[in-house]
């Protein structure tokens, strides 16, 4: 494996961590989101996972996104008789995100990221001495 | 001899060649903290001896038309990857990489490398100055 594939590795766990970051701001974004009548659902928390992927050029194995999928924990209920969507009880279904939880995924999804990113100018930083040494 | 057959050159030329191609695979190991069911890999140790006889006595297709087709493999790796016991701790997916502990090996891969880069050049200056260069 030649070190220029370092960096295409790099590249796809960056890409990776920042597809994390899409859906967790998007979970963030729509944490208050709900139906506008009583029989809608409100907005679903979206999770995703990672798989790799043997690249035959390189001959390594590179991140990929496995799938898209809905956090399957149910909403949260809150008593609000007045709101268009309240049920006959009065409670309104709000969507199942906890924003804490959002904010320590950002976290790793960071770490990750900055982690590729050092690899990358590791393995440059490498590159360009053994370059040099034509000088 | 040419320059690049004699002991030294050969022996450092191999260190080159593994740390480059370690390069790769950790920055594969990077890239997969948080992929699920991922084990970290590793070269198994080296033996430079005998990777300095297989260098010198590799032999490459030589293609002279323009039909000729050159192979192309990618993993033309004189050194062993191996699926390394996680001894630090697995997470609930199953994944084992520890970044602190890849971290420390991409820094001493780089420093290995630059040990490696400086000798080449301390030598090589040495040659001129023998030659009668003002480098």
């Amino acid at each position: 494996m030649d070190m220029i594939n370092a960096f295409h590795i790099a590249g796809s766990g960056m890409k990776a961590q920042s597809d994390r970051l899409r859906v967790i701001s998007q979970n963030i974004a729509n944490a208050d989101s709900v139906a506008n009548t009583a029989d809608g659902t409100p907005y679903r928390r979206k999770v995703l996972s990672f798989k790799n992927v043997l690249d035959r050029e390189i001959g390594a194995d590179l991140v990929k996104v496995k799938k898209y999928g809905f956090d399957k924990s149910d909403f949260r209920m809150k008593y609000e008789p007045g709101h268009p969507a309240a049920n006959e009880e009065g409670y309104v279904k709000y969507p199942n995100v906890n924003p804490i939880l959002e904010m320590v995924d950002m976290r790793e999804a960071q770490r990750g990221y900055e982690a590729n990113l050092n690899v990358i100018e590791v393995s440059k930083t490498m590159l360009q001495q053994t370059i040099g040494l034509l000088r | 001899m040419t320059l690049g057959e004699t002991k030294l050159f050969s022996l450092l030329k191999a260190k080159m060649t593994y740390h480059a191609e370690r390069q790769p695979i950790l920055a594969q190991n990077m890239a997969n903290i948080d992929t699920p069911g991922y084990a970290p890999k590793d070269f198994k140790k080296p033996d430079f001896e005998k990777a300095v006889m297989l260098e010198s006595s590799r032999l490459d297709m030589r293609a002279t038309q323009p039909s000729h087709i050159k192979p192309r493999i990618a993993n033309l790796s004189h050194f062993k990857t191996e699926e390394q016991d996680p001894v630090h701790e697995i997470t609930p997916v199953e994944n084992g990489v520890v970044l602190e502990e890849q971290m420390m090996k991409i820094a001493e891969n780089k420093a290995q490398y630059d040990i490696a880069t400086n000798i080449y050049k301390k030598n090589m200056d040495l040659f001129k100055i023998a030659i009668g260069k003002n480098s």
